[in-house]
């Protein structure tokens, strides 16, 4: 196996105070050095909240209930602001879907990229200074110095993600959590952002966990997947291994849901569809909490929690996995 | 070939923000057929949510012709096109902030046939129920409100809301770009379904080029105010003929892992 830079182990995350409500239900996964591994998942299958774990932000309304989070073998202090500070942005950078919302309107955004390196860093105003030029360079921003000046209003949304991912890599660290980055963007400007991502990942060997709920950028871009349903992992797997053979029912769901111009699955109506929606995280479902919506699900799958299997690198938990490959 | 049900010729919408007029629709020209799909692509800010509006009769066009069936629609006065409305109903793209939270959900689909006095008092209800039923909701959650449905559930609901007035023509404003790859799905084949059973016609507005090709028959491709290219789906994502449309396909990463990575993703070349 490679080298591990990141390790969360069974982390539970519940509503505060009332342990029987589980956003995540035992989510185990590792981040290897230099890799690209995406998260992927439908809205409320705790994808975000796993990210916001791992930054120690997580919301008021929730709390840790077990499980820890490792970063290069040491346990990360998760509910000690102060600690984690030193660790945001130096060790592990963030990158939010909405860059609007991730920048101050009220200042230059040289000057927010300036602070992040101040946090952290001892250095002379005018060396810190060029080094935020650098960093905007570096993100194809053009003509940083003037740029640097400018505040966010100014700048259009692509320009807006540079500025952040600027932001997230100022400090060099060893993994970049990236969640859903380039949904708010255009096609066009989300495959520079990518691009440009991929990139910097090749120039300073950062990993990447992305987040995200576009298959097609995954298939471009990652190197292994995880795939959540409902607080759970459903299946972790190479790219390629997960998508031409899937073996959670899920996993196999969204892929034949994801309309895809170049193979032909119109049959009955346009799109393959999963019935049903995604279960309350208040119901307390023994059971797998994909059995209401899955076709091979038994009564064993109603009644107990199918324990994850390995083949190798891929993983699944399921009762009853797909056996057929994609064709 | 039989008139268009649709037929928008050199369309011009400009509008003064401030001291500037800006100008998100410039001369377009394009039909829609009786029981056709058409989508509308194009990037954010490039006027296809301006072009829905103005269709709807929510934007006054600055000139050109709308014609509906025959009849221009461009310049109707309140009366008139309150009485036009119903040929003409639409789907928005947030299902959360377009329905009003007060109101239970029988009577949110009820509301267009009591505002336009369609029918008996007695039968708006029914009317309302058998929707309901039609677009996959049970009957017995119309005394609910709209917090307590899911978001593929509340644009079933504003499927309902529109169809109530048995439209010919429905336009969709990014119906499903708010919701989940599964969800969106279950929408989209319902979409269809309708079509297929009420013979409607739909007027698809999307950025995701990627989704509107396995469901329209033409896709009208729109970048700054224009339409750059028109045609059948499948021919304008195997041979895109304008600048734009090639550039968009080649920015689009199909979700399948036997395909080359495309050229706007790849890093090697650098």
């Amino acid at each position: 196996m490679a080298n591990p830079i990141l390790q969360v182990e069974n982390l539970q995350i519940c509503v505060r105070k009332k342990p029987g409500v589980l956003i995540l239900r035992g989510v185990s996964f590792h981040v290897n050095a230099g890799e690209t591994l995406a998260i992927v998942g439908e809205s409320g299958c705790g994808k975000s909240m796993t990210s916001l774990a791992i930054m120690g932000l997580l919301p008021d309304a929730v709390e840790k209930l077990s499980g820890t989070i490792r970063f290069k073998g040491r346990e990360l202090p998760i509910t000690d602001n102060r600690a984690m500070r030193k660790v945001r942005a130096a060790e592990i950078g963030m990158v939010f879907q909405e860059p609007m919302a991730a920048l101050d309107p009220l200042y230059p955004v040289g000057k927010q990229v300036l602070e992040v390196i101040e946090e952290h860093e001892k250095l002379p105003r005018e060396m810190a200074w060029a080094r935020v030029i650098d960093l905007l360079t570096k993100v194809d921003l053009p003509n940083p110095e003037t740029l640097a000046w400018s505040y966010p209003h100014k700048l259009s949304g692509g320009q807006l993600q540079r500025v952040v991912i600027a932001m997230a890599l100022a400090c060099n660290p060893d993994v970049l959590i990236a969640d859903e980055p380039t949904t708010a963007l255009d096609v066009t400007v989300q495959a520079q952002i990518m691009r440009l991502l991929k990139r910097l990942q090749r120039d300073t060997g950062v990993a990447i966990v992305l987040i995200t709920h576009n298959l097609g950028l995954v298939a471009h871009t990652a190197d292994r997947v995880m795939v959540m349903y409902a607080g759970n992992k459903a299946e972790e797997a190479p790219t390629r291994d997960l998508f031409l053979n899937p073996r959670h029912p899920y996993t196999r769901g969204l892929l034949d849901a994801t309309p895809n111009p170049e193979r032909a699955s119109a049959q009955g109506g346009v799109l393959r569809e999963i019935p049903g929606t995604v279960p309350s995280i208040a119901d307390p479902m023994p059971g797998c909490r994909f059995a209401p919506r899955c076709a091979n699900a038994s009564e064993l799958c109603r009644a107990r929690f199918p324990e994850p299997t390995f083949e190798g690198a891929h993983g699944y938990a399921c009762h009853h996995p797909v056996t057929d490959a994609r064709v | 070939m039989t008139n268009p049900l649709l037929r928008i010729d050199d369309l011009h919408v400009s509008f003064r923000v401030g001291k500037t007029t800006i100008h998100p629709v410039r001369g377009i020209s394009l039909h829609l057929n009786r029981g056709e799909t058409l989508a509308l692509v194009g990037e954010s800010g490039c006027g296809k949510t301006t072009l829905a509006r103005t269709i709807l009769g929510l934007q006054a066009p600055s000139s050109g012709v709308i014609e509906y069936d025959g009849n221009d629609i461009a310049g109707l006065d309140r009366f008139r096109l309150k009485r036009f409305r119903p040929h003409i109903q639409c789907v928005f793209q947030d299902p959360f902030s377009s329905l009003n939270p007060r109101k239970r959900v029988e009577q949110l689909i009820r509301e267009p046939l009591d505002i336009h006095q369609i029918g008996e008092k007695s039968t708006r209800l029914k009317r309302a129920h058998e929707m309901m039923e039609r677009v996959g909701l049970p009957t017995d959650w119309g005394r609910r409100f709209p917090h307590e449905f899911s978001g593929g559930q509340r644009q079933r609901i504003g499927i309902a809301r529109a169809l109530v007035m048995k439209p010919d023509l429905l336009i969709c404003d990014e119906p499903v770009s708010a919701l989940d790859v599964s969800i969106q799905a279950q929408i989209i084949n319902l979409l269809w379904e309708l079509k297929r059973d009420m013979g409607l016609s739909y007027l698809f507005i999307s950025h995701d080029l990627m989704l509107v090709e396995t469901f329209a028959d033409r896709v009208a491709m729109m970048y700054k105010g224009e339409i750059v290219e028109t045609g059948p789906a499948r021919q304008v994502w195997s041979n895109p003929q304008h600048e734009f449309t090639r550039r968009m396909i080649d920015a689009i990463p199909v979700p399948d892992v036997t395909r080359p990575t495309p050229p706007a993703f790849r890093i090697d070349a650098e």
